[in-house]
């Protein structure tokens, strides 16, 4: 097994990886698959899935897929669109290298999830090695299952903290037979806010809805063809307010973007917020005197900031919102801040699946964060 | 125990204690009356601070409890357990808030299912999850089994519609999971403590996701010949890309026994039926509705019929929503399975499950969501005759196992609870099962919640009417 | 649900109470309609709870005083037969229980009083009269008395409309398209003889021959849902006699009229096959007023000129849940010109008022008393609409105590008014 200081370890089959679980203290399961950059502390515990990248079953009939944890997540989406299929929640950062594996642990979401839910919704089945390298298979390859504790949702969002995920079931939907991407350009914020309420108490169910601080609201529907001309037009009386159609090619561009949350600088922080819809009201304007980059993703349920200020800054005005968020990228002191009321709740459950605390833990500090480097190297391939 | 009682006798009045038998006696059960078990005693809590108090006491004294909502579980779930207390949460039932502009709605846990989307109906907002016990059981009951219904296919389980959790842990301890947002933070352990079938304390404050009503309906009913034609009819279905609210199939026995109840108008010659819905903006659905008819029509449907009104749909699912009691229309007594299936081997299930049925002599009706592949066989039997409640138990062993060798599950929504007990180390292996263990003793340290159902142990399951329970006999479990 | 109940020690009547108790899956979906579990939320006070209790008791596991109160609580609305998908029959279970507990059972002599003075007060027009009229004397310290006697006597109304004798025979009105004998009822009569006068005016300008038999008594329903067969089946004997052969219905305006008298073979299960046949021959000609006018093709006044007037419907219990009739009335005033029908949420709970109920329960019968009237209020109706006098007072009465009066007419005086 290679070990050398630079490059995470990468086990070659379960047995491996049990083995280097039980036998090392701390563990850091990673996407990661060659050196980031030099200036980084790269730690010998980091363990990389590379070589469980295998499609375990897909059967387009079924609608779920079952993969190893180290695929990366654009194979499968590739793999999925060539079946009409995909994963509703828009995973992002695929383009980033994110595998299978650290799109559960990270637990992120992208716009998509608005109409049919987030990752924890199409989440099915998960295997992972826990705490004392055990091989744990929980959940099911079925779209429903009720036996046993559903801990494939406890994996989503556990930040590599409960076990090192080596295979998970996702359920799939059908692919739409059409898209429609339109923008509201609004002429501030508190309008397009002030729309999306609209929309949150009317019955239209876009497949996606995003704001940004300038006053656009960027709404995906999807459905039949025949249906969009008419349901573009119920939203333009209902908003009172004529949207732009984007072409084709810009709605992919736009969406991909903010999927990828390409607009972000590549350097600083990057925090993921739980918001509400009436929520992200006085969060815009806590965080407006702070000049950071705001995205409101997923009708208002998520906002994604870039900041470049102190971290307890952020973390203070989030405690006054009552709002709980996850750094997504860069050095902070822990990974979940605000508030943090999950924690007692958390902590029980960690000591069971990770007694001897080999893990990192969301809560507290355990090693520093990776920068995220946009496009600028292309993915190798096993 | 005495001294147990004399505290509970300082939280609660007698009036909210119930002691003596004919006040135990009608909490033996809950939806499976083949399980019977006498509480120690039963309390009716009026507020969190009761619940809090009462487990603090039940974990000093390791006493077990079973927090009950409207005892509807068809596995035993809400069964009490000897020497331990029943929480009933019946009264814990305010719908605390309804915020129609996030769409969500925080409630106490013994809200009815029904009641909440009745409230969120001026709204415009309905709770999506639709058991068929929808009009009777809990929120709280919902979220401990995560409890499905017909239009879960499209919009997902009780657990896609938590959003956050405050729950009272077995030592009184008082945590709070998630939020009031559709996103979380870190892991998700709201996600975690909904399906724990209660083993985890008891929920004291539920905050929901509602979904918008959707403008429009589109109610089909497909008959056929056989139930394979009609499993045929939801592969089509699925194949052409259209995602329906519902999809439903019931056999003979189960529409006969529906009709009975309610005339809810569906074609009576028919082997197998077939209830399809589409929901959304009427123009995506007029769309849709093409195209499902289109895909319909390349299937071998005897009769196809459109409701034609909302109050036809809502007969129509009042049906299919009554068919599991209706069934007691046929038979004095019945065993629901809920095995699931991958939905390409429904027609193969479904053909063993019937010639696994004749082999034991037993009659089997078959009513499911054949979108999930989700089985719902309803093993008739007489309680009455000798042994044959063993009989249907082994037929209801034998159908789920098949279910597992297909690469299914034992239980798709109503939980393990005390029946499906011995099941769970045919689905998981020990580690698995070791894992469980570890979480629920982290939480719970004394097992005094809802102790003896889901995870198998030396726990004893109660007592069943006729004799030693098939798990005890097997060796699997003991009595204490 | 399994049972070891002996059918052998229970009599004829034990077949018939282990009907349901075997149809009965445990499965619930009757508690949230029960009146009582919805006020009280324990399952003893269910449907499912008493039956299970029922059923052990008939097993004799324990014994019926330990059950009573549980089985008292029970308002015998029926809207568990309604929601029942399993066919529970619970009517046919709790009727034979009360009176095969009766037997065995000790009251305290208030209780009896009570029962006493509701046996033989309520059946008959001309004492029920006298006794409302002591009533009201009473009324000030109606809170010092026992419980039930304050209820009873906080009920009845200040002032009774006057007496109204009916003769004999009413004619139709044009050709005649039928004929049918009524029955005036007793509570009914004294406090509203309004209504049966309606009927025998609608009844006739649809063509419908009137006979109001002089003998006829008390239809003995009260009797029999409290357990009191001897007496019920008395009234019952007395009714046969009464009552023509040669009409082509048996109307009542009083859906708990209407119910009992539907059930008057159950009365007789045990008894000779005569009394039995007699029964059957009756209650098979038992209709409602409004079944009856639904079924012969009513013809709507003529009111183009009446002002829009919206309407909510409240179920009566003995109508809606024993007697399965919800459309029928519906239609009818559907059929009225200038009608707009609405309707309250909730309508499968009872009111409280269910028979003798609110005078022996008060409490739960004024809390549902209130629950009822909030939400006929929330519909903003104009005017509420309902097919028996019981719910018809009690409805009345508990909105007078909000200080939110509502209007309560009969169905039949809508039908006889616009
Ligand atoms: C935007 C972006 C750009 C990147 N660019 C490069 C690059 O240029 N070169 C390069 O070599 N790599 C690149 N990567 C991968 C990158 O190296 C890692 O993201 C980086 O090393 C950070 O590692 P991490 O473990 O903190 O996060 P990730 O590896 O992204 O993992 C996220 C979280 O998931 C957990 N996790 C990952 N896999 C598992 C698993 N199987 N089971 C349980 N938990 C798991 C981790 O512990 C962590 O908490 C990029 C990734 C991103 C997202
Ligand atoms: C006729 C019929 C049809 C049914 N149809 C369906 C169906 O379509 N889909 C489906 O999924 N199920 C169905 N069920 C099963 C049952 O209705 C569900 O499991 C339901 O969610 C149980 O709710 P309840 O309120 O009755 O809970 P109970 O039966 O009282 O309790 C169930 C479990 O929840 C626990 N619990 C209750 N409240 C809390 C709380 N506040 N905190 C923690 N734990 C709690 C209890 O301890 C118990 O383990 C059906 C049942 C019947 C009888
Ligand atoms: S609804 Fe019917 S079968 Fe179900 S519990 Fe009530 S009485 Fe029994
Ligand atoms: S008759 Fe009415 S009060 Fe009695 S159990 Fe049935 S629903 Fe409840």
């Amino acid at each position: 097994m290679e070990d050398t200081p630079h490059q995470p370890i990468a086990p070659k089959t379960l047995d491996e990886l049990q083995s280097l679980v039980r036998e090392n203290t701390a563990i850091h399961p990673t996407a990661a698959f060659e050196i980031p950059h030099s200036k980084f502390k790269i730690q010998n515990s980091r363990i990389s899935l590379a070589a469980f990248n295998n499609i375990v079953e897909y059967q387009p009939e079924e609608y779920t897929i079952t993969v190893e944890a180290g695929a990366l997540v654009s194979d499968i989406q590739a793999i999925l669109a060539e079946k009409n299929q995909y994963l509703p929640f828009d995973p992002p950062f695929a383009q980033n290298g994110a595998t299978i594996g650290s799109m559960i642990a990270n637990g992120y979401s992208g716009p998509g999830a608005y109409r049919y839910g987030i990752l924890r919704d199409f989440i099915l089945g998960v295997s992972f090695v826990d705490g004392l390298g055990d091989l744990i298979k929980t959940g099911g390859k079925v779209v429903k299952n009720a036996a046993g504790f559903d801990i494939p949702k406890l994996m989503v969002g556990s930040c590599g903290s409960l076990g090192v995920i080596t295979e998970a079931t996702f359920k799939i939907f059908p692919k739409s037979p059409a898209t429609r991407s339109i923008v509201f350009k609004f002429s501030s914020f508190s309008e397009s806010h002030a729309a999306l309420l609209k929309l949150g108490r009317s019955h239209f169910t876009p497949d996606s809805i995003e704001l940004n601080t300038g006053g656009h609201l960027f709404i995906r529907l999807t459905g039949q063809a025949a249906s969009m001309d008419q349901r573009v037009q119920a939203l333009e009386s209902l908003l009172g307010e004529r949207p732009e159609t984007q072409s084709e090619a810009d709605a992919f561009d736009s969406w991909d973007s903010s999927v990828n949350l390409r607009d972000f600088p590549a350097t600083g922080i990057l925090v993921k917020i739980a918001t509400t819809p009436t929520g992200i009201a006085s969060l815009n304007n806590a965080i407006a005197p702070h000049s950071a980059n705001l995205r409101y993703s997923i009708g208002g349920f998520a906002t994604w900031i870039h900041w470049d200020n102190d971290i307890s800054d952020l973390s203070e005005i989030l405690q006054t919102l009552n709002l709980s968020a996850q750094v997504v990228q860069g050095d902070t002191p822990s990974r979940i801040i605000g508030i943090t009321h999950q924690q007692p709740f958390y902590q029980r459950v960690k000591q069971a699946l990770d007694p001897e605390g080999k893990f990192s833990d969301p809560y507290r500090r355990t090693e520093p964060r990776q920068v995220r480097g946009h496009d600028r190297f292309s993915l190798p391939r096993q | 125990m005495t001294s147990f009682i004399e505290k509970l006798r300082q939280i609660y009045p007698p009036e909210r204690l119930y002691e003596d038998e004919a006040r135990l006696i009608p909490y033996v059960s809950d939806g499976l009356t083949a399980f019977r078990e006498k509480p120690a005693a039963v309390v009716m809590p009026l507020n969190s601070e009761e619940i809090v108090e009462t487990l603090k006491l039940c974990h000093e004294h390791q006493v077990p409890f079973v927090a009950r909502g409207s005892g509807t579980s068809l596995s035993g779930g809400s069964l009490p357990i000897s020497e331990g207390i029943v929480i009933s949460l019946n009264r814990l039932n305010s719908i605390l808030e309804i915020d129609p502009d996030n769409r969500t709605a925080r409630v106490q846990p013994g809200v009815i299912n029904a009641h909440l989307s009745a409230a969120g109906a001026p709204h415009g907002l309905y709770f999506a999850p639709d058991p068929s016990s929808q009009s009777v059981c809990t929120i709280g009951g919902n979220l401990a089994f995560n409890s499905g219904g017909a239009h879960c296919l499209k919009y997902g389980m009780t657990s896609n519609h938590i959003l956050g959790i405050t729950a009272a842990l077995p030592d009184g301890e008082v945590v709070q999971l998630g939020n009031d947002s559709l996103e979380n933070a870190g892991p998700d352990c709201v996600g975690l403590f909904v399906g724990s079938e209660g083993l985890f304390g008891v929920a004291l404050e539920i905050q929901l996701r509602l979904l918008p009503i959707p403008e429009t309906y589109r109610t089909m009913l497909a008959s056929y010949d056989s139930l394979e034609a009609a499993g045929d009819a939801v592969a089509a279905v699925v194949a052409s890309g259209i995602l329906p609210g519902a999809m439903e199939i019931m056999d003979k026995l189960a529409i006969e026994a529906a009709e009975a109840a309610v005339n809810a108008g569906y074609p009576q010659d028919a082997e197998a039926l077939l209830i399809i819905e589409l929901d959304g903006e009427a123009s995506a659905v007029d769309a849709e509705f093409e195209a499902l008819t289109a895909s319909i029509e390349k299937t071998n449907a005897k009769e196809v019929r459109i409701a034609q009104d909302n109050d036809e749909r809502l007969l129509i699912w009042k049906g299919r929503k009554s068919a599991f009691s209706a069934v007691g229309r046929l038979s004095p007594d019945y065993l629901v399975q809920d095995g699931v299936v991958p939905r390409s081997k429904l027609g193969e299930a479904l053909k063993e499950i019937s010639r696994l049925g004749a082999e034991a002599g037993l009659r089997v009706a078959n009513v499911f969501h054949a979108g999930d592949g989700n089985l719902h066989p309803l093993i008739l039997f007489d309680g009455n005759e000798a042994g044959a409640l063993e009989c249907a138990e082994e037929l209801a062993g034998k159908i789920l196992r098949y279910c597992l060798k297909l690469g299914g599950s034992i239980t798709g929504e109503h939980g393990v609870g005390v029946e499906k007990l011995s099941f769970m180390p045919e689905m998981f292996s020990e580690a698995d099962l070791n894992a469980f263990k570890r979480i629920r003793k982290a939480i719970d340290p004394h097992e005094i919640s809802n102790r003896g159902k889901m995870l198998p142990g030396k726990e004893a399951p109660a007592l069943s009417h006729s004799g030693p329970h098939p798990l005890e006999k097997a060796g699997i479990i003991s009595r204490m | 649900m399994l049972h070891q109940i002996s059918d052998t020690d229970l009599g004829p009547s034990g077949a018939s109470m282990i009907k349901p108790i075997e149809a009965c899956v445990h499965c619930g979906f009757c508690l949230p309609t029960c009146p009582t579990y919805s006020t009280m939320g324990d399952e003893m006070n269910s449907p499912r709870g008493r039956i299970f209790l029922m059923k052990e008791t008939l097993e004799g596991k324990i014994e019926p005083s330990e059950i009573e109160p549980f089985i008292d609580n029970c308002l015998g609305c029926l809207a568990c037969v309604t929601s029942c998908p399993s066919g529970v029959e619970y009517g046919e279970l709790i009727s034979p229980y009360r009176a095969w507990a009766e037997k065995k059972r000790e009251r305290s002599l208030s209780e009896k009083l009570q029962r006493y003075a509701l046996l033989k007060t309520i059946p008959h027009p001309s004492r029920f009269r006298t006794a409302s009229k002591l009533a009201s004397v009473f009324k000030p310290v109606a809170k010092y008395l026992p419980k039930g006697f304050g209820a009873m006597i906080e009920l009845t109304p200040d002032q009774l409309p006057a007496k109204q004798a009916f003769n004999e025979k009413y004619p139709a009105h044009g050709d005649r398209r039928g004929r049918v004998a009524l029955l005036i009822g007793c509570a009914q009569q004294a406090l509203a003889p309004s209504i049966n006068a309606a009927a025998i005016r609608v009844l006739n300008r649809n063509g419908i021959e009137v006979v109001v038999p002089k003998s006829q008594g008390c239809c003995g329903s009260l009797a029999m849902h409290i357990g009191e067969s001897k007496q019920a089946r008395k009234a019952a004997l007395k009714n046969f006699d009464a009552f023509p052969a040669d009409v082509d219905a048996i109307i009542t305006t009083a859906a708990g009229c209407g119910s009992g008298m539907k059930e008057y073979p159950i009365l007789f299960a045990e008894r000779d096959e005569t009394d039995l046949n007699e029964a059957e021959a009756f209650s098979i000609k038992v209709m409602d007023i409004c079944e009856y006018l639904d079924q012969i093709g009513f013809i709507p006044p003529d009111a183009s000129d009446a002002p829009p007037i919206k309407v909510a419907y409240h179920d009566a219990c003995h109508l809606a849940h024993a007697q399965k009739i919800r459309s029928a009335p519906r239609r009818l005033l559907q059929s009225v010109p200038g009608i707009t029908l609405l309707e309250p949420a909730e309508w499968e709970i009872c009111c409280g008022s269910a028979g003798s109920y609110n005078i022996e329960h008060s409490d739960t019968a004024k809390e549902l008393g209130r629950r009822k009237v909030a939400n006929l209020q929330a519909t903003g109706a104009d005017l509420i609409a309902t097919g028996n006098i019981g719910c018809l007072s009690q409805i009345e009465f508990h909105s007078r105590v909000q200080q939110k009066p509502l209007r309560v007419v009969h169905t039949i005086e809508l039908l006889d008014e616009r």
